[in-house]
């Protein structure tokens, strides 16, 4: 019974492995830079060639790799040719990881995963400045 | 009703035994009923080893890490809070000992020279430092490797060595276990002492053996096994070493164990003879496990705020090496180790200058008595630290395995559990807050009041002396853990 529920739960696994980005990539644009709070996103979504891709269905999921942690979900909005704003809350400091999900044009399904490292909290009174952060394989 | 208690430790409550509950009990009592437990245990831990090696790289979607970090560690501490040492009743850890001990028994008995509690308390030590480390808590996969490592090291250890070696000297989780139980309120005690002094077979200790053949040379076969650890019923005080299995309680042909209601900490107040393990003034190697436990509850909550990040890129900067190891381990032994020892051994020594003993050749042997006797003061705070910070992630992440199954369901073509609701967390953190300072001060009063007991029965008149440095330490204990707990939670994959 443990070897068959084992060798169920291997196959279910490794279609979780693949490559989900469909050629696609997602470059972030944070304003104000990312903070514990509320920040506002821009995505510029582009294909293997490097042109900006007109993608549908967009939507932003935040989350951290322990244990626990509750993800946070966004829509994103279209402003035309690939790109979107989304605003999104980040509940805690640290590293957060963002995936960005879709569809490609031809209606294929699509994810992306990028890294929002160092995420602080803000001091009471700074403003932080607008600062990009590094897309994917940066 | 007078809570006074006995130099046994035992204050008189009203009596509440597990095995006379209904149903409960039955369950108890049935002889299989450890096994019983263990099985489902050792299935849940098989799925989560494969889950963790198998399934979703990101901590958070998996099982295993959910399951172990945020449920299994909460679920510790509140069965050791509301309970008792409920884990080692269950553990699947030593299931596959008692099947390799069908085929073979081992004939070694766990060495003289290690019966202490030096390798358990330094694996306590290696385990804390290894879930920093290996951020076991962010890895799936390092998580199901390390219950691999640790049913692997049970068997091994169990396998060579009679009776519950591994569980007694070496199990790391175990001496967490035993110095929490301290503070647990049921306690497995012998029913009625009279019927323990007319007593003759002490099948609790020994086992319960077949009667031979009349006719037979062969050596009577044990039928049930007696206290593994050591714990002979009559002269055991308290739960230290107590993996309440009930061995004793299927052993014994009287019907005289019970599994009874007791005073939280009462056993750190009195310092009788125990069975199996002497006085505990006596026991260097448990007052430092003590010691470690407490302040590896500060280490631990420490590992997981912002400020221990400025202060591992400032010691990366300072040292010029960018190993988390090094940086790691430098920490633990200044958390574990060095601190510890000043602390400690400042207030011993000022405590015992204050009480009033006259300066005299020894007097450091007298602080270091004096020290080895007051650590298991500490206990009730250090228990109090575990628990805020293990229910913070409990209670916030309560609901978490909510989306996390359906998930899993979802991943092996079951849609039974619905769409993941991944919106669902826990308890909102400013309803956990006066939760965990409860907590905090639960332990704080706890050790004030272990400490008062202490330096009434061996300073006297002198008692308020040796008692404010202790109460000092407490003090500022309590407050830095309420320092780090207050601190917002910060994750990093790595600190530079
Ligand atoms: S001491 Fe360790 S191995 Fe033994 S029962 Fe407890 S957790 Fe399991
Ligand atoms: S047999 Fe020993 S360890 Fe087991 S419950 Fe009895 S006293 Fe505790
Ligand atoms: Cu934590």
């Amino acid at each position: 019974m443990l070897l068959a529920s084992g060798a169920a739960w291997l196959t279910g696994a490794c279609s979780d492995s693949t490559d989900r980005t469909q050629g696609i990539r997602a470059a972030l644009r944070f304003e104000p830079a990312p903070h514990v709070g509320t920040v506002h996103c821009t995505v510029a979504l582009t294909d293997a060639s490097g042109d900006l891709a007109a993608c549908t269905d967009v939507e932003l999921e935040a989350t951290m790799n322990h244990a626990g942690m509750v993800p946070v979900f966004a829509s994103a909005h279209p402003e035309g040719d690939g790109v979107f704003t989304s605003t999104l809350e980040f509940t805690m400091g640290g590293d957060w990881i963002l995936f960005v999900r879709g569809k490609t044009d031809d209606g294929r399904a699509f994810e992306t995963v990028s890294d929002v490292p160092g995420v602080r909290h803000l001091p009471k009174t700074a403003a932080p400045d607008s600062v990009p952060a590094p897309g994917p394989g940066e | 009703m007078s809570l006074r208690p006995s130099p046994h430790g035992h204050t008189a409550l009203p009596r509440l035994d597990w095995l006379r509950l209904p149903l409960i009990g039955g369950f108890l009592r049935w002889k299989h009923a450890r096994l019983g437990m263990q099985s489902v245990m050792a299935v849940l831990a098989a799925l989560l080893v494969v889950e963790g090696l198998f399934g979703p790289e990101l901590a958070p979607k998996n099982l295993s890490t959910l399951l172990v970090w945020v449920y299994w560690r909460g679920a510790l501490v509140l069965g050791l809070l509301l309970l008792g040492n409920v884990f080692c009743m269950g553990c699947p850890l030593m299931l596959p000992r008692e099947l390799f001990r069908r085929i073979r028994e081992p004939r070694r008995t766990w060495p003289r020279v290690l019966r202490r509690k030096w390798i358990g308390l330094g694996l306590f030590a290696l385990a804390l430092f290894t879930y920093e480390w290996l951020d076991l808590w962010a890895s799936p996969a390092a998580t199901a490797w390390a219950i691999i490592a640790y049913f692997a090291a049970a068997l091994f250890v169990d396998a060579l060595f009679r009776g519950a070696s591994f569980c007694k000297w070496v199990c790391p989780v175990g001496q967490f276990n035993f110095i929490a139980s301290t503070l647990s309120p049921f306690e497995v005690k012998a029913r009625d002492h009279t019927v323990c002094q007319s007593c003759t077979t002490k099948d609790c200790i020994k086992g319960t053996f077949e009667a031979p053949a009349a006719a037979s040379t062969t050596a009577p076969r044990r039928v049930q096994r007696g206290c593994e650890l050591d714990l002979f019923l009559p002269a055991k005080v308290g739960n230290i070493d107590c993996t309440f299995c009930l061995d004793c309680v299927h052993a014994c042909p009287e019907d005289n164990v019970a599994v009874a209601l007791r005073l939280p900490a009462e056993e750190l107040r009195v310092d009788p003879m125990r069975s199996g393990l002497g006085r505990l003034s006596n026991r260097s190697d448990l007052a430092a496990l003590t010691v470690v436990f407490a302040f590896g509850a500060l280490l631990n909550a420490f590992g997981m705020v912002g400020p221990v990040y400025a202060l591992q890129r400032c010691m990366a900067a300072r040292l010029g090496t960018e190993s988390d190891f090094v940086i790691l381990g430098i920490l633990f032994v200044l958390g574990l180790a060095v601190l510890p020892l000043i602390t400690v051994g400042a207030t011993a020594w000022l405590a015992d200058r204050k009480s009033g003993q006259e300066p005299q050749a020894g007097a450091l042997a007298r602080a270091f008595s004096h020290a080895r006797r007051f650590s298991f003061t500490l206990a009730p705070l250090g228990f109090g630290v575990w628990l805020a910070h293990y229910c913070f992630h409990f209670l916030t992440g309560l609901w978490t395995f909510i989306p996390v199954a359906q998930h899993a369901a979802e991943r092996h073509g079951l849609s039974g559990l619905g769409r993941p609701q991944w919106g669902l967390g826990g308890l909102h953190e400013a309803w956990v807050w006066p939760i965990e300072v409860g907590f905090v001060l639960f332990g704080l009063i706890g050790s004030l009041a272990v400490t008062w007991s202490l330096a009434e029965r061996d300073f006297g008149v002198h008692r308020a002396r040796a008692f404010r440095p202790w109460a000092g330490l407490h003090l500022v204990y309590a407050c830095t853990a309420l320092w780090l707990l207050a601190q917002p939670m910060e994750m990093r994959g790595t600190f530079l």
